[in-house]
C-alpha cells in the first residue's frame, strides 16, 4: 500500500511543480494571450495567403498590353470576359470538375474498404502491412510516380510488353484522360484512407454487431449503420480529394500527353507560356470560386453539423 | 429452450471458454456470473452468433445454430456499451430490427409505440441517443432488443456503467419487463447482487469453466466450490486440516481449535481444506451468550461503518491469526467495539463450508 | 568604384547597394576600367543535348580564358521570364546573368524593357544579318544561330521513304502517333500552308491553319516540349513529329532510328539568342557581356553550333559532316527558300492569339 501510494504522489508533486512554474511564467491574467500566441503562426500563414489572393484578384482586373507586356493600368473585366467567351476554358474547367468528381468517387470507393480493414483487422501483422503499403507511396513524389506510370504503361512498358508477348497487340494506356484519372486515384488513395481511418475507428464494433443481431445482413448493416456513421470521414476525405484533384497540375501534365489539361495547366500557361498574368489571375480566381462553391455545396448537402466541429453536443 | 453443449472457444493459446454446458428453460432469467475475463461475454457472444465456437454446439428450441448467422437468429441483445445507433432517433432505433425483419409499416409504428411505452419512454421517441440520459438510453436499448419479439434476450452487462442507485432501479425494471413479456433471458454480469436479485438461475463461471449452475438461493447457500463461496457475499476464508469425517460433515482443525463444518464431498483425515464463513453468519456474542457451535475470541483490527451496518475486520489468534469479517446489523446500538478491543464471535457448524484446496493456477 | 570592391566574399546585394549610390559615376565606358571578376556566371539554358552543346562550345572555353566558372541553370525558359521581370520591376538582382532564349520570348522581354543593350560588343561586327533582332532598337538581344522545325519521323513507319507533305499527319495510320509542341510553336505558319493558305495569309488570315488543326485534333497528336520528343521516339510512342532538328539528331545519336525532312509545305525556320537582364551589379554585367561576346566568337560559334548541328550567325564556318546538304542546315539562299521565316514582331504580336486558338482547338 505504502509503495503504491508513493509513486503517484511523486508524479503529482511533479505536476504541481510544473503548474507552479507555469503560473510564475505566465500570470493568470495573461493566460488568454498564450492561446493566441500559439495560433499566431497559423494566422500569419493564412494572412499571407489572403494578401496573395488579394494581389491575384487585383491582377485579374487588368488586361495585358502586348506592346509592353505589362498589365494595363485601367481596370476592366476583359479577362473574365475572355474566360466566358472562349469555349476552351469552359471545356478545361468541365474536364477538371468531372475529373475531380470521378477521382473523388472512385478513390473513396477504394479507400473505404482499405481503411475499414485497417480498423477491423485483429492481426497486428496485417495492420502493419496495410500501414506500410499505405505510407510507402507517400515517400515517392507525385512527379516520380507519374513517370513511373509512363514506364509501366507506355508503348514499350511492362503491360504492353506482356500483351504483345501474348499476341494481343498493344493498348494506348497513357496520354489520355483515363490515364490522368488513374494516376490521380492512385495518388489520392493514401490521403483518403488516412482521412477515413479516424472516422471508421470511431465506429464501435458493438454497433455493427448490434445491427447484425437485430436482423440486418452485412449489406444492410453497411448501408444503414456503417455508412451513415462514417459520413463525417467520407465528407472530409471527399472534400480533400476533390479540391486536390481539381487543382492538380502534375498528373494531367505528365500522363495527359498535352491534350488533357486541367485548370492548373491553363493557369500555368497564362502566367508563363503567354506571360498574361491578368488572364492567369482571372482563371485562378474562377478556380477558387468554383472550388469553394463545390465545397459549400458538399457541406449543405451533408448538413452543417457533419464534421462535428463543435465537438460532442449534449 | 437454449442448450449449450460442451462449448469451447480458443483465442490463440488461451481457452476463453472451456467445455461449458448449460441450459435455460423457456421464460426463465438466467445470469452468468463471474469476474471480468472469466469468459462469460465470450460465451454470450457465441450464443448470439457473433463468435464461432471452437468446439461444441448451441441449440435453440432444439435446432442447432452451427450454421445460422447472427442476423438469422431470433435474439435480442443489449450491449455493455448499449451500441445504440447515434444517427437515429430513439424511435428509429426501436424500429430498426422491425424494418430489417420486414414487418409491415403499420405494425412497426404500433410496436415502436408499444415498446417505448413499455420502457416508459413515450414522448421521447424523436430524441437522438445523445439527447437522452444514461437510464433512458438503457431503456431504448432494451426496447430495441425486444421490439421484434425475439425468442431470446441477451444482456451483456448493460448495467455496469450506471451508478449504484440507477443500476438497482434498472435491475428491477429489467426484471419487470422480462416477466411482463415472459421472454427467455440470459444476462451476464460480475455483480453478485444483480445476479441474485434478477435471476431464476445463476451460472457461476471462473477462468472459462462453469463452477456452479443452480437457483440463486442454492448458489448462495450451498456454494459448490471455494470460488463460488468467495465470489458471493462477504466471505472469510482460512485453511484447516481434516481431523475426521462423518455423515454430518468433517471435523477440521484450524490453528489450536477443532470445529465442525459442512461439505459437498467426503474428506479423508489430514486433507487440507479451505474453510469459508460468510460475514452475516458470524455473530458477535454478548457475555454469557453461548448459542453457537463454535466460539472464539478475536481482536478488532478495523471497523467500517456502511450506514445500514458495521463491518468488523477481526483477527483470531486461536485460528492461526486468521482474518474474519463480521457484520453488526443492529441499527439502534451499533455496538461500538473500538479498534484493538477484544470481542467474542461465534458461528454454527452448518454455516462453515469446507472445500478441497484448489490447485494453484 | 572598382577599387572599392576588393574582397571576393562580397555578395551581390552589397555590390548592388554600392553601385546604386554611385550610379551617376558609371557613365565611363566599362571596358576601360578593369572589372572585378564574379565568383561565377549563371546562364539559363535548355537541358539535354542543348545544355551539353553550350557547355562544351561556350562555357568551358570562356572559363578557360577568363577563369570565371559558368553554371547552367535549367529553369524553364517560360518560368525564368516572370522571375527576371519581377526582379527588374522590384529593383532586385535578377537570378541569372545570361538568358539563352527563343528570339520570340527574348523580343517580348525586350519590349518589357528588361534587357541590357549589347551594341558595344566587338564580336557583333561581321555576323550574318540574321543576328540582328528585328523590330527593336539597338541590340537588346543577339541571335546566335538559326534552327528548323523539321518533320522528324521513324523510317520504319515510312517504308516508301520520307513523307513529302505535312498532310500525312492527318493519316489515320498515325492516330495518336504524331506530336507537336504544346503551344503550337514551330508549326502555326506551316499549318496555314498545309491547310491551303499561303505565306501572305499570315498573320491576317490564319483560318486555313486552324482548319488543319481541327482535322489534326481528330487524329489525337501528343503535345510536348523538347525532351518529350526525344523520349517519345525512344519509347516508340510516336512515328512522326514537328520538332527542332536538334532533338531528332540527339535521338539519332543515342541510337534511335530517326530521320528528318522538309516536306513540300516547308518548315519554319527561327532563331535563338542571348540577352542579359538589367539590374546586375556593374562588374557582373560586364563579365556577362564578355560571355555573350565570347559566344559570338568564331571558335565558340563553331563548337557550339557544330554540337547543336545548327547554322551559326558567324559566317563561313564548315558544315558538320553528318549535315552536309541537310535541309535542316540551310546555308544557301535556295535552302532558305524552302523554309518559312516569320519576322519576330509578327510572332510576338500574335503569340498570345495563336496560343489561345491552338489551345482552344486541342484542349477543347
Amino acid at each position: 500500500m505504502a509503495s503504491a501510494q508513493s509513486a503517484p504522489s511523486l508524479f503529482w508533486r511533479l505536476i504541481d511543480g510544473l503548474e507552479a512554474l507555469l503560473r510564475r511564467l505566465v500570470p493568470p491574467k495573461r493566460r488568454g494571450v498564450t492561446g493566441w500566441l500559439f495560433l499566431a503562426p497559423a494566422l500569419l500563414l493564412v494572412g499571407i495567403l489572403a494578401v496573395g489572393l488579394g494581389y491575384i484578384i487585383e491582377y485579374s482586373f487588368h488586361e495585358l498590353d502586348i506592346a509592353t507586356y505589362r498589365l494595363k493600368d485601367a481596370y476592366s473585366l476583359g479577362n473574365y470576359q475572355t474566360l466566358i467567351e472562349r469555349p476552351v476554358y469552359r471545356n478545361v474547367l468541365w474536364r477538371s470538375l468531372l475529373g475531380a468528381a470521378l477521382v473523388t468517387a472512385i478513390t473513396l470507393f477504394f479507400a473505404f474498404p482499405y481503411a475499414y480493414a485497417m480498423t477491423r483487422t485483429r492481426s497486428a501483422a496485417m495492420r502493419k502491412f496495410l500501414l506500410i503499403a499505405l505510407f510507402l507511396p507517400f515517400f515517392i513524389g507525385q512527379v516520380v510516380r507519374a513517370y513511373g506510370w509512363l514506364i509501366i504503361l507506355g508503348k514499350q512498358g511492362v503491360i504492353n510488353a506482356m500483351l504483345a508477348g501474348l499476341g494481343l497487340g498493344t493498348l494506348d494506356l497513357i496520354y489520355n484522360y483515363g490515364a490522368v484519372i488513374f494516376g490521380l486515384i492512385q495518388y489520392m488513395l493514401p490521403f483518403a484512407v488516412l482521412l477515413l481511418l479516424p472516422a471508421l475507428a470511431a465506429i464501435p464494433e458493438d454497433v455493427e454487431m448490434a445491427s447484425e443481431g437485430l436482423g440486418a445482413n452485412w449489406v444492410s448493416t453497411f448501408r444503414h449503420v456503417v455508412l451513415p456513421m462514417a459520413k463525417p470521414g467520407l465528407i472530409g476525405a471527399g472534400i480533400v480529394v476533390f479540391t486536390l484533384t481539381l487543382t492538380d497540375f502534375a498528373m494531367p501534365e505528365i500522363l495527359g500527353g498535352g491534350t488533357t489539361d486541367f485548370v492548373a495547366s491553363a493557369i500555368y500557361d497564362s502566367f508563363f507560356q503567354i506571360s498574361n498574368a491578368g488572364l492567369g489571375a482571372a482563371l485562378s480566381v474562377a478556380l477558387v470560386l468554383i472550388g469553394s462553391a463545390f465545397v459549400a455545396l458538399f457541406f449543405s448537402i451533408a448538413g452543417s453539423t457533419t464534421l462535428d466541429i463543435g465537438g460532442e453536443k449534449k | 429452450m437454449v442448450d449449450v453443449r460442451q462449448i469451447s472457444r480458443r483465442f490463440g493459446d488461451t481457452l476463453a471458454v472451456d467445455d461449458a454446458t448449460l441450459s435455460v428453460r423457456r421464460g426463465d432469467f438466467l445470469t452468468i456470473l463471474g469476474p471480468s475475463g472469466c469468459g462469460k461475454t465470450t460465451l454470450l457472444r457465441m450464443i448470439a452468433g457473433f463468435l464461432e465456437p471452437s468446439g461444441g454446439h448451441i441449440l435453440i428450441d432444439g435446432k442447432p445454430m452451427d450454421d445460422v448467422p447472427a442476423h438469422r437468429r431470433s435474439i435480442g441483445m443489449v450491449f455493455q456499451k448499449l451500441a445504440l445507433f447515434p444517427h437515429m432517433t430513439a424511435a428509429q432505433n426501436v424500429a430498426y430490427p422491425l424494418k430489417m425483419r420486414r414487418f409491415e409499416r403499420g405494425e412497426i409504428a404500433a410496436r415502436v409505440d408499444r415498446f417505448l411505452k413499455l420502457v416508459r419512454l413515450d414522448g421521447l421517441g424523436s430524441r437522438r441517443p445523445h439527447e437522452l440520459s444514461g437510464g433512458q438510453q438503457q431503456r431504448v436499448a432494451i426496447a430495441r432488443a425486444l421490439s421484434f419479439s425475439p425468442d431470446l434476450l441477451l444482456l451483456d452487462e448493460p448495467l455496469s456503467a450506471l451508478d449504484k442507485k440507477l443500476r438497482e432501479e434498472m435491475q428491477l425494471e429489467f426484471r419487470r419487463i422480462q416477466q411482463e413479456l415472459g421472454v427467455t433471458t440470459i444476462n451476464v454480469t460480475h455483480d453478485q447482487r444483480e445476479a441474485l436479485v434478477m435471476s431464476d438461475q445463476i451460472v457461476v463461471m471462473d477462468a472459462g469453466r462453469i463452477e456452479q449452475d443452480a437457483a440463486p438461493e442454492d448458489v448462495y447457500q450451498n456454494p459448490s466450490t471455494g470460488f463460488v463461496a468467495r465470489f458471493l457475499g462477504m466471505t472469510s476464508v482460512f485453511s484447516g486440516i481434516v481431523v475426521s469425517q462423518t455423515d454430518a460433515g468433517p471435523t477440521i482443525r484450524v490453528g489450536d481449535r477443532e470445529m465442525h463444518g459442512r461439505a459437498g464431498c467426503a474428506f479423508k483425515p489430514d486433507d487440507t481444506v479451505e474453510c469459508a464463513l460468510r460475514a452475516e453468519q458470524i455473530r458477535i456474542l454478548e457475555a454469557g451468550d453461548d448459542g453457537c457451535d463454535t466460539q472464539v475470541v478475536a481482536t478488532v483490527e478495523q471497523r467500517i461503518f456502511e450506514g445500514d451496518r458495521v463491518v468488523y475486520q477481526v483477527r483470531v489468534p486461536a485460528l492461526a491469526d486468521a482474518t474474519l469479517y463480521a457484520f453488526d446489523h443492529d441499527p439502534l446500538q451499533h455496538r461500538r467495539h473500538g479498534v484493538n478491543s477484544t470481542i467474542t464471535i461465534g458461528w454454527n457448524a452448518a454455516d462453515l463450508f469446507a472445500f478441497p484446496v484448489e490447485p494453484a493456477t | 568604384m572598382a577599387k572599392r570592391i576588393t574582397g571576393t566574399g562580397i555578395n551581390r546585394r552589397t555590390l548592388l547597394q554600392g553601385t546604386a549610390v554611385t550610379a551617376g559615376a558609371l557613365m565611363a565606358p566599362n571596358i576601360v576600367i578593369a572589372q572585378e571578376k564574379p565568383k561565377e556566371l549563371i546562364v539559363r539554358a535548355w537541358g539535354g543535348a542543348w545544355g551539353e552543346a553550350l557547355k562544351s562550345g561556350v562555357a568551358d572555353g570562356f572559363t578557360a580564358e577568363t577563369g570565371i566558372p559558368v553554371r547552367l541553370d535549367f529553369t524553364e525558359d517560360n518560368e525564368i521570364k516572370p522571375k527576371i521581370w519581377a526582379a527588374v520591376d522590384q529593383g532586385r538582382v535578377p537570378p541569372i546573368h545570361v538568358n539563352w532564349d527563343t528570339t520570340t520570348n527574348a523580343t517580348i522581354s525586350a519590349r518589357r524593357d528588361v534587357c541590357v543593350d549589347l551594341s558595344d560588343l566587338p564580336n557583333l561586327k561581321g555576323l550574318l544579318p540574321i543576328a540582328k533582332p528585328t523590330g527593336l532598337e539597338g541590340w537588346p538581344l543577339v541571335n546566335t544561330y538559326s534552327y528548323v522545325y523539321v518533320c522528324a519521323y521513324r523510317p520504319e513507319a515510312f517504308p516508301e521513304g520520307a513523307p513529302t507533305t505535312w498532310k500525312v499527319l492527318l493519316d489515320e495510320k498515325f492516330k495518336k502517333r504524331s506530336a507537336l509542341y504544346d503551344d503550337g510553336i514551330g508549326f502555326n505558319p506551316i499549318a496555314v500552308i498545309a491547310g491551303g493558305g499561303t505565306l501572305k495569309d499570315i498573320p491576317d488570315n490564319m483560318e486555313p491553319g486552324w482548319e488543319f488543326y481541327r482535322k489534326l485534333k481528330a487524329n489525337e497528336p501528343l503535345l510536348g516540349e523538347d525532351p518529350d520528343f526525344t523520349s517519345w521516339f525512344q519509347n516508340g510512342e510516336i512515328d512522326i513529329a514537328c520538332t527542332i532538328s536538334v532533338n531528332a539528331r540527339a535521338a539519332r545519336e543515342s541510337g534511335i532510328e530517326v530521320e528528318w525532312t522538309v516536306p513540300e509545305e516547308g518548315c519554319k525556320v527561327d532563331t535563338d539568342g542571348l540577352w542579359i537582364p538589367r539590374g546586375l551589379p556593374e562588374n557582373e554585367e560586364y563579365w556577362a557581356k564578355q560571355l555573350v561576346n565570347y559566344a559570338l566568337s568564331k571558335d565558340a560559334q563553331e563548337k557550339w553550333c557544330g554540337a547543336l548541328g545548327l547554322p551559326p550567325v558567324y559566317p563561313g564556318l564548315p558544315v558538320p559532316a553528318d549535315l552536309q546538304g541537310d535541309p535542316a542546315y540551310p546555308t544557301t539562299p535556295e535552302d532558305y527558300a524552302k523554309l518559312v521565316s516569320i519576322p519576330s514582331p509578327i510572332l510576338v504580336d500574335n503569340q498570345p492569339i495563336w496560343f489561345a486558338k491552338f489551345n482552344e482547338i486541342f484542349q477543347g
